[in-house]
C-alpha cells in the first residue's frame, strides 16, 4: 500500500494546499486570530512551565533529605537540643542512622540576601574555609580565592577563604547554601557543644516512618518531628494550588478566546460564502470543504501552539517569569535569586493542547460545519 | 441520457416564502447534441440546470442519468459522479480570487486525487488551447470579461466530462465575446460533448448553434 | 488537588467530550425518527448535513480518547507520592472509587468511538447508506458512555484525599489479596503462557488467513474480530500474570501499570499502544465483514482487509515484544 501515491494523498494534499492559500489570502483576518491564539498558549504555557519546574526543583531539594527530621520545640519556636536525644533516638528500632545537623540562617545586610550556612558531617571544610554555590557565586561576582567576610552573631566580621564553588542540580539549593567547618559554624552563631540544631533520622523502611515518628514523640515530648514525604507534599500542595488558581483565573481568557473564534469562523462574508458554494458547485462534496476548513484550523493551532511554547519557554526560563513569579513563587522575600532548569515534558504538552487547541476546535466546529454545508444552487442562482 | 421525470422543486417548505421553481417537468436529453432552455428570468431555467447537473436534488420526481437514478443518491456519490460528468460553467464566471488562474482551473480536480503533475499538466494544455497560456500565472481578478470566460470553460473541462452546463453564458458579454464563445460550444460539441445551456439572449438562438430548444414559463416546460 | 493542569485538561476534555456526544445522540434520536434517504425534502438534506458534523464529532472524541487516557495514567503516576501506600499509578486510582471506572470506561469508550468510525467509514462507501440505522443507535450507547466518564472523573478528582491510606500494587496483587487482580497474578504458569502464546498465535492466524483467502470472508472475518476481541483480555491477563514480572524481574511484582514508568523503559507504551491498536482494528475488521448489504459487496471485503492488516502487523508486533521482553529479563520463573 503505497500511501503517498494514493488517491487519498493527493486529495488531502490539495485540500491542505488549499487551505494554505485561503489563510495566506485571509491574511488581515486570521492574524488577529493567531495572535490572539498565541497569547492565550503563552500565558498558559507560561504558568504550566513555570509551576512545573519549580516543583522539579522543590523534588530535587527535597530528594536527599533524611526521611525524618526532629526539632525541639521551646516555647513554641525552634530551639537547640542537646546531644543525649541523639543517643536516645540511636536505639529506636526502625532508625537506620541517626545524626545532628548544625545548620542556621544568616541575614546580610549589605546584600539583602538570606543564606543558609551548614557544617556538613562528612567531608566538612577546613577551618576557615567556605564553600558556596554555584548560583551564589555567580550573582555576588566572586570566585575561588577570593574572601568572603560575614558578621557573626556577637558583631564581629569572620573572614573565610572561598575553597570551592559546587554545583548543584538544584539552583535553589546552591543558590543561598554555605558549607563550613563544624568548628567556625559554632563559633560564628554562638552555638555550644554538645548542641544541635536538628536531628536527621534515616529510616530503613519507608512504611515505618509513620511509626518511628510517633515512637519519636513519645520519648521526647519537646520535640517536633518533620516527616520528609510531607513536606514534599505539602510543596507540591502548595504549587499545585497556586497553578491551579492562575490557571482558573486564565479560564476567563480562556472563554474570551474561544468566543472570538466561534465568531471569527461563524462571521464569514458574502466572499467566503461565495467562494464555498462555487467549490461545491465545482465538485467538491461537503466532506471536502469540511476538511479543508479543519486544515487550515489545525494549520493556525499548531502555529499558534508553537509560537505560543516558545514565547513561554523564554518568558519562563530566560526572562524568569516576571509575570508571574510573585504568584507562583510566593510574596516571599527570602527567596535567593535563581533559575529554573528547562525541561520538555510530553505529558504537559498533552496537558497544555488540552487546555488550548480542544477549546479552539470546539468552538470552531460548529460554525465551520455550517460553512462547509452550504449549499451550491444559492451560487447558481445570482 | 439524462431523464427528468415529474421533478418539481420547492424552496422554503412549509415556511411563509414557500416558492416553486420547477413544477412536474418531465424531460430527456440526448447526449451529444446541443440543448438549449429558453425562458425569461425567473422562469426556473436556472434551477433546472441545476437538477440536471446533480447539483440540487428534486423535492419529488426523479432525475436519471443514463438510466440510473441519482436522484436518491447520497451526496458523497452523487458529486462524484458530478465531477466526472458534467462541467459547470456559471453566469458571473464564479473564479476564485486571490488564486492563479492555473490554480482555478485545477480547482475541481482536486477531490479527485489524480497526481498534481498530471492535473497540472492537463491544465495548461487546457489554457494553451484557449489562447490563455500566457495568463496561467495571472491572478483571476485581473482577467478581461472574455478571457475570465474562457478560463471558467477550461475549468469546467478538466475532469473531461462528457456534458457542459452553462447558465446564461452570453449574459455578461458583448456580441463579439458571445460569438467567441459559441463558436467555443460548437467546438465542443464536435469533440463529441453534449452541451446544455441556458439563456434568454436572442444572439444565441440565431447562431444557429442550438439543435434543440426547451421552452420554459414558470416552472414548467411548455414545449 | 484537582487544581493541578493535568486534572483540569481532563476535565475540561471529558466534559467536553460528554456534551460534544449528547448533543450527536440528541441528533441520533431525531434521525433514527425521520431518516429517509429516498426523500429529497429538506428535512432529508437537513439530516444528511447534520451527520456530516456527527461524524467529525465522534472522529474529535476519538482523537482525544487516547491522549486522555494516557495523560489520565501519567497524571495518577505523578500524583502516587502523594498518596500513603501509593507507589504508582493503580494506587493514586484506587485512592476512591471512582478512579480505576473512570479509567475503565474510558476504554471501552475508545473501542465503541472506533467501531463506530469503521462503521461510519463503511456505510458512506455504500450508496444507500445501509449502516445508517445501526450507526445511529450505537451512538446513543456512546454518548451516555460518554457521560458517566465525565461524572466519574469529576467525581475521582473531586474525592481525592491524601490522608487516605490507598493500596500498592503490591498488595492488592499480593499472594493475600482476594479478588480478581491477586487471581490472575496468581495464575499458574504452566497454564497462562501457553494459553496466551496460543491465543495470540491463532489471532494472527485466524488473521493472516482471512486476507489471503477471499472465500468464506464472511466467517472468517468475524471470526477473526471476535478472536481480536478476545484477544485483549487474555493479553492483559497475560501481562499480569507473567510478563509484568519478567520485565521487572521480579517474581511477585505484576502491577500492569509500573510498566509506564521510565525506570522501565516505558514497557507499558511500547506493549499497550499496539495491542490497543490492534484490537480495535481487528474488531473493525469482523464488524466490516459481518455487514451484508448490497450496496457494500466490494467495498466492505475491501475495508476489512486492509484493517484486518493493521491488527495482524500491530498484534503482531505486541507479541514480538513480548516475546523480547521475556528473552531480555534476567528472571527465570
Amino acid at each position: 500500500m503505497n500511501l503517498f501515491r494514493s488517491a487519498w494523498f493527493e486529495r488531502q494534499r490539495g485540500l491542505i494546499d488549499y487551505s494554505v492559500a485561503n489563510l495566506g489570502r485571509r491574511r488581515g483576518r486570521n492574524l488577529g486570530l493567531f495572535m490572539a491564539y498565541t497569547l492565550l498558549v503563552f500565558l498558559l504555557a507560561s504558568v504550566v512551565l513555570y509551576g512545573d519546574a519549580l516543583r522539579r526543583e522543590a523534588r530535587q531539594l527535597l530528594a536527599d533529605a533524611p526521611e525524618l527530621v526532629v526539632q525541639r520545640i521551646t516555647a513554641g519556636r525552634h530551639d537547640l537540643l542537646p546531644d543525649a536525644w541523639l543517643e536516645q533516638l540511636r536505639g529506636l528500632r526502625g532508625v537506620r542512622a541517626a545524626e545532628g545537623r548544625l545548620w542556621g540562617y544568616h541575614y546580610d545586610p549589605a546584600a539583602q540576601a538570606n543564606y543558609t550556612l551548614l557544617a556538613p558531617n562528612d567531608a566538612p571544610p577546613a577551618p576557615g574555609q567556605i564553600e558556596i554555590g554555584a548560583a551564589l557565586a555567580r550573582a555576588s561576582g566572586v570566585a575561588v580565592g577570593d574572601v568572603l567576610s560575614l558578621r557573626g552573631f556577637d558583631g564581629k566580621p569572620f573572614a573565610f577563604n572561598i575553597s570551592r564553588v559546587f554545583e548543584s542540580e538544584s539552583e535553589l539549593a546552591s543558590a543561598d547554601l554555605m558549607r563550613v567547618n563544624p568548628a567556625d559554624l559554632r563559633a560564628f552563631f554562638g552555638i555550644e557543644p554538645g548542641r544541635y540544631t536538628d536531628l536527621a533520622l534515616t529510616v530503613s523502611n519507608p512504611s515505618e516512618v509513620r511509626k518511628v515518628a510517633e515512637k519519636v514523640l513519645d520519648r521526647l515530648p519537646g520535640a517536633r518531628v518533620i516527616a520528609r514525604d510531607e513536606m514534599r507534599r505539602t510543596y507540591e500542595a502548595v504549587f499545585n494550588w497556586r497553578q491551579g488558581v492562575l490557571l482558573t483565573f486564565l479560564s476567563t481568557i480562556m472563554l474570551a478566546f474561544a468566543l472570538l473564534a466561534w465568531d471569527k469562523a461563524s462571521g464569514l462574508s458574502a466572499e467566503e460564502r461565495r467562494e464555498i458554494g462555487i467549490l461545491k458547485a465545482l465538485g467538491w462534496d461537503t466532506g471536502d470543504v469540511l476538511r479543508m476548513k479543519l486544515w487550515e484550523g489545525a494549520l493556525l493551532s499548531v502555529c499558534a501552539f508553537l509560537a505560543g511554547y516558545v514565547l513561554a519557554w523564554l518568558h519562563v526560563f530566560y526572562a524568569d517569569a516576571p509575570l508571574f513569579t510573585a504568584v507562583l513563587k510566593g510574596w516571599s522575600v527570602l527567596y535567593p535569586q535563581f533559575s529554573l532548569a528547562p525541561q520538555i515534558d510530553m505529558a504537559q504538552m498533552a496537558t497544555l493542547f488540552f487546555l488550548t487547541v480542544l477549546p479552539y476546535v470546539a468552538a470552531t466546529l460548529a460554525p465551520v460545519w455550517r460553512a462547509a454545508t452550504l449549499d451550491p444552487d444559492e451560487v447558481m442562482r445570482e | 441520457m439524462i431523464e427528468l421525470v415529474q421533478v418539481s422543486k420547492t424552496f422554503n417548505a412549509g415556511q411563509p416564502n414557500e416558492f416553486t421553481a420547477v413544477r412536474e417537468v418531465s424531460f430527456g436529453i440526448e447526449p451529444g447534441r446541443i440543448t438549449a432552455l429558453r425562458g425569461p428570468s425567473g422562469s426556473g431555467k436556472t434551477t433546472l440546470l441545476g437538477l440536471i447537473g446533480g447539483l440540487t436534488r428534486p423535492s419529488s420526481g426523479r432525475v436519471r442519468l443514463d438510466g440510473r437514478d441519482i436522484s436518491a443518491l447520497p451526496e458523497r456519490f452523487l458529486t462524484e459522479l458530478r465531477r466526472a460528468t458534467f462541467g459547470f460553467v456559471f453566469q458571473q464566471f464564479q473564479l476564485i480570487r486571490g488564486l492563479t488562474v492555473l490554480e482555478n482551473v485545477m480547482l475541481p480536480a482536486t477531490p479527485t486525487g489524480r497526481p498534481y503533475a498530471e492535473v497540472r499538466a492537463r491544465a495548461l494544455q487546457l489554457l494553451a488551447d484557449f489562447d490563455l497560456d500566457g495568463r496561467a500565472e495571472a491572478r483571476a481578478q485581473w482577467l478581461s470579461g472574455g478571457e475570465a470566460q474562457r478560463v471558467a470553460i477550461a475549468r469546467a473541462l478538466i475532469n473531461d466530462p462528457k456534458v457542459i452546463l452553462a447558465d446564461e453564458p452570453t449574459a455578461h458579454l458583448d456580441s463579439v465575446l458571445s460569438r467567441q464563445i459559441l463558436a467555443i460550444f460548437a467546438d465542443l460539441r464536435a469533440q463529441g460533448r453534449s452541451v446544455i445551456l441556458s439563456s434568454h439572449d436572442p444572439l444565441v438562438f440565431e447562431f444557429g448553434l442550438v439543435e434543440r430548444v426547451v421552452e420554459i414559463r414558470d416552472g414548467q416546460v411548455t414545449s | 488537588m484537582i487544581f493541578q493542569p493535568a486534572a483540569l485538561a481532563l476535565l475540561l476534555a471529558s466534559t467536553l467530550n460528554a456534551l460534544m456526544l449528547l448533543a450527536a445522540a440528541a441528533f441520533a434520536l431525531h434521525l433514527l425518527r425521520y431518516w429517509n434517504p429516498a426523500s429529497g425534502s429538506e428535512r432529508q438534506i437537513a439530516l444528511e448535513r447534520r451527520t456530516y458534523l456527527v461524524s467529525t464529532l465522534v472522529g474529535l472524541s476519538l482523537l482525544i480518547g487516547l491522549p486522555a487516557m494516557a495523560l489520565l495514567v501519567h497524571n495518577a503516576d505523578a500524583m502516587a507520592p502523594f498518596f500513603t501506600g501509593a507507589m504508582c499509578a493503580l494506587g493514586s486510582l484506587k485512592v476512591n472509587a471512582w478512579g480505576m471506572p473512570a479509567l475503565q470506561t474510558m476504554l471501552v469508550g475508545f473501542f465503541l468511538a472506533a467501531a463506530w468510525l469503521v462503521l461510519n467509514h463503511l456505510d458512506n462507501r455504500g450508496w444507500d447508506t445501509p449502516l445508517m440505522r445501526g450507526k445511529y443507535r450505537l451512538l446513543l450507547l456512546l454518548a451516555p458512555l460518554a457521560l458517566v466518564q465525565a461524572v466519574l472523573l469529576w467525581l475521582y478528582y473531586l474525592n481525592l484525599n491524601p490522608e487516605v491510606i490507598t493500596s500498592c500494587c503490591g498488595s492488592l496483587f499480593g499472594p493475600a489479596a482476594e479478588g480478581v487482580a491477586a487471581d490472575l497474578a496468581t495464575l499458574p504458569l504452566g497454564f497462562i503462557q501457553p494459553v496466551f502464546f496460543g491465543g495470540w498465535l491463532l489471532t494472527l492466524m485466524a488473521g493472516t488467513l482471512f486476507i489471503l483467502r477471499r472465500r468464506f470472508g464472511y466467517v472468517l472475518g468475524r471470526g477473526f474480530g471476535l478472536l481480536a476481541a478476545l484477544h485483549l483480555p487474555l493479553a492483559l491477563a497475560a501481562v499480569v500474570a507473567f510478563i509484568a514480572p519478567y520485565i521487572y524481574e521480579q517474581p511477585n511484582h505484576h502491577c500492569p501499570f509500573c510498566l509506564l514508568q521510565a525506570e522501565h523503559g516505558y514497557a507499558g507504551w511500547v506493549l499497550y499502544m499496539p495491542l490497543f491498536l490492534g484490537t480495535a482494528a481487528g474488531i473493525g475488521a469482523g464488524l466490516a465483514s459481518a455487514t451484508r448489504a448490497d450496496s457494500l459487496r466490494e467495498a466492505a471485503p475491501r475495508v476489512a482487509a486492509n484493517l484486518a492488516k493493521l491488527s495482524v502487523a500491530t498484534l503482531g508486533l505486541f507479541g514480538l515484544a513480548v516475546l523480547f521482553y521475556l528473552q531480555r529479563s534476567n528472571l527465570v520463573m
